[in-house]
């Protein structure tokens, strides 16, 4: 700021003198000086002035009647509280002892008499600007501190919108423990998890890089594209592509997700792990009373462009008893009071002193804290524990069975898949978001995902690819039949699968009837029929437990009410019957 | 004890032309007021002396000093300055001539100053 240009700004200045000469030369002198004074001719005068005034500047007499300039300096700045009003005493004192007191009683400076006027214009001038200055401080205070309320509401909705998002799923299921810090959220860690239509439980742990705002953000396309996509039947590799791409193109480069995948089928047993840059998880082997690791083997998310991301996964074989650990590396980098890491090393050794024992949870969480001690600032770490036991799927995809307004009742749809198609698309994701949008539907989305899946795998494999399922019956034969299905599939140039659904929908719930055609040439249904003492017949009808042909068509049978072969054999109807209340 | 007056030497003639200058036509409504004022305070000095009540008086010689000093009229601060030293310490000595000295240095002073105001 120069002090040379400043604008003149008009000050409001209480002019206290029991001289009313004295009284007039100031108050001259002030307005002479662009200011408007205010009279008062003794301490009392000054004090009332001052609370009907509220003047910016107090020029005090020591010496009046009835109440000195020190009392009412005093007063006033009693009145004045937080606010700077300047008081400047007029004397004609000239003993130290005199001045000295006139400072301690709460006056900033003061003015001999005789005055003079340039002196007292640039002395006006100075605490005007001392004022202003303060103003402004105090002004910039409020609105530092207005700042800091609005962003503390600010993250506490945000909070509530990330929970939303991030902290519905399956996080509940009894086989699952997971702690996350509370500082957690804002530091850019996520833990989600949702059951699959197919039955599997799919659980992701991500650390985002970076702290506060830009490490939270990521993590929103991220849940909701999990939750989407999980719920759909995606497969963890296509999640992840997803995930990737838009990761890719919504952060700034250097920020990242690094992940943990797990997708876990409880009926199969069966748990597929992809890890990309964060710490290698342990899976706890009852049976060897050992660790596997299951250690990084990709990039986080986000770093690479789509064509060079890959989503493959390790699969294990898992045992009743089995247990899975993962944490980010904030359970690694909390530090105590004296700044040293909890480390790695640490973690590890509580893993491997207590090797299956069913605390390890506990006694993992609980050391790390007491490494933190008091100093808590570095506490972001995230663990979970994913034991293999069986669980009530059906319990944990029950949530998502809510009555919707605008949802589907009656429809109807075709969908065709051309060679071009079968060779890339997988159509159950599809179908399976379709079959969703009827609230009753969803809870039924794992039967229904199994009835799809093996009435698409019999059209397509069976039915456009020729495939012999007699080739899987010995596990060289697997391979092959897989080999096989592999290099029929590239080279097909004619084929085609026909869905059609229908949805009728009554007051006890619904009937899904489902019909899948191909372009095959069917099977001989009558040899078939005979050979299990049936009438040959155009149309078979399967309405019991027939151990039929094969398991495919049994497990269907089984999962339906009604399941019909049409002649030649290249087409089937399964009616699906669900009620409300099941 | 009462000093010969130097009528030149009763006013600082460049003050009160500063403040004349100042005031421009408040000129007049200071003069009349610091008479005003003046003798006013010289009555209760007179009073207050009589009394015995130094308080006052000390509050009185200050105030006439103060005034006077602002408006250049030097010698009768200075006798001022002397009573209210004295009212400092407690103990008046001379006060009929010190009072004396005041009222006649004043009206020498009213005199001169009413030249301004015609």
């Amino acid at each position: 700021m120069s002090l040379n240009n400043e604008p003149i700004e008009s000050l409001k200045i209480l002019v206290a003198d029991d001289s009313a000469t004295d009284r007039l030369i100031l108050e001259t002198i002030v307005s002479k000086a662009g200011h408007v004074p205010v009279g008062a001719s003794d301490g009392k005068e000054a004090v009332e002035a001052y609370q009907r005034e509220a003047p910016d500047l107090v020029l005090l007499d020591v010496l009046m009647p009835n109440m000195g300039g020190i009392e009412a300096a005093k007063i006033i700045r009693e009145l004045a509280k937080e606010d700077v009003v300047p008081i400047i005493f007029l004397t004609a004192l000239n003993d130290i002892q005199s001045l000295v007191e006139c400072l301690e009683s709460g006056g900033d400076d003061f003015i001999p008499k005789p005055y003079n006027q340039t002196v007292l214009g640039s002395k006006i001038k100075a605490f005007g600007r001392l004022r202003r200055m303060h103003r402004t401080l105090l002004q910039q205070k409020e609105q530092i501190e207005a700042n800091n309320l609005h962003l503390i509401q600010e993250q506490t909705v945000a909070k509530q919108v990330f929970d939303k998002i991030a902290h519905t799923g399956c996080l509940n299921l009894g086989n699952i423990r997971h702690y996350m810090s509370p500082l957690a959220v804002f530091n850019g860690d996520i833990l989600v998890s949702e059951m699959s239509p197919n039955g599997s439980m799919v659980v992701m742990l991500g650390d985002f890089t970076g702290h506060g705002l830009p490490a939270a953000i990521g993590s929103m396309p991220l849940a909701t594209t999990f939750y989407g996509m999980v719920r759909k039947g995606f497969s963890i590799p296509d999640i992840l592509r997803e995930i990737n791409q838009k990761l890719n193109e919504i952060l700034p480069v250097g920020f990242f997700c690094c992940a943990i995948c797990v997708d876990i089928n409880f009926k199969e047993r069966r748990l597929k792990v992809w890890n990309g840059g964060l710490p290698e998880g342990f899976l706890y082997r009852l049976k060897d009373d050992e660790y596997e690791l299951l250690p990084s083997k990709h990039l986080p998310l986000g770093v690479l462009s789509n064509q060079s991301f890959n989503g493959d996964c390790d699969t294990f074989q898992l045992e009743e008893g089995d247990r899975m650990f993962m944490w980010s590396d904030g359970a690694f980098e909390a530090r105590n009071d004296d700044g040293e890491m909890y480390g790695e090393e640490r973690l590890h050794n509580i893993l491997y002193q207590n090797k299956g024992q069913s605390d390890i949870f506990d006694k993992i969480l609980s050391n790390v804290q007491q490494h933190i001690g008091s100093s808590e600032k570095d506490d972001d770490m995230s663990l979970v524990e994913i034991e293999m036991r069986d669980v009530d799927i059906v319990a944990s995809v029950d949530h998502l069975n809510e009555k919707r307004q605008g949802s589907l009742a009656d429809w109807y749809m075709n969908f065709d898949l051309p060679e071009t198609s079968l060779r890339e698309f997988d159509p159950l994701p599809l179908l399976m978001n379709i079959i969703s949008e009827v609230p009753g539907l969803r809870a039924h989305r794992t039967p229904l995902y199994t009835v799809l899946a093996e009435l698409y795998t019999n059209a397509l494999e069976h039915g456009v690819l020729g495939l012999s399922s007699q080739l899987k019956s010995t596990p060289d034969g697997f391979a092959k039949y897989y080999e096989t299905r592999a290099d029929r599939l590239q080279s097909l140039t004619k084929g085609k699968v026909s869905f059609s659904l229908e949805h009728f929908a009554d007051e006890k719930g619904g009937l899904l009837v489902i019909r899948v055609k191909d372009s095959g040439e069917g099977f001989d249904i009558n040899r078939k029929s005979k050979e299990k003492g049936l009438d040959a017949g155009k149309v078979v009808t399967i309405e019991e437990n027939d151990d039929f042909f094969g398991r495919g068509l049994q497990l269907i049978s089984n999962l339906s009410q009604k399941l019909t072969l049409f002649e030649p054999g290249n087409e089937v109807e399964v009616q699906y019957r669900w009620d409300i209340e099941e | 004890m009462a000093e010969e007056l130097d009528p030149n030497n009763l006013i600082d003639m460049d003050s009160l032309m500063m403040l004349k200058e100042l005031l421009g036509e408040k000129f007049v409504e200071l003069i009349e007021t610091y008479l005003r004022d003046s003798a006013a305070r010289i009555e209760k000095l007179k009073v207050a002396l009589e009394a015995g009540d130094i308080e006052t008086a000390k509050h009185e010689v200050h105030g006439l000093k103060g005034s006077s000093r602002n408006i250049g009229i030097n010698s009768l601060a200075d006798t001022c300055d002397i009573l209210e030293k004295q009212t400092h310490a407690g103990t008046v000595t001379n006060e009929e001539q010190q009072l004396a000295a005041i009222e006649q240095n004043f009206a020498a002073v009213a005199v001169k100053l009413k030249t301004f105001i015609e």
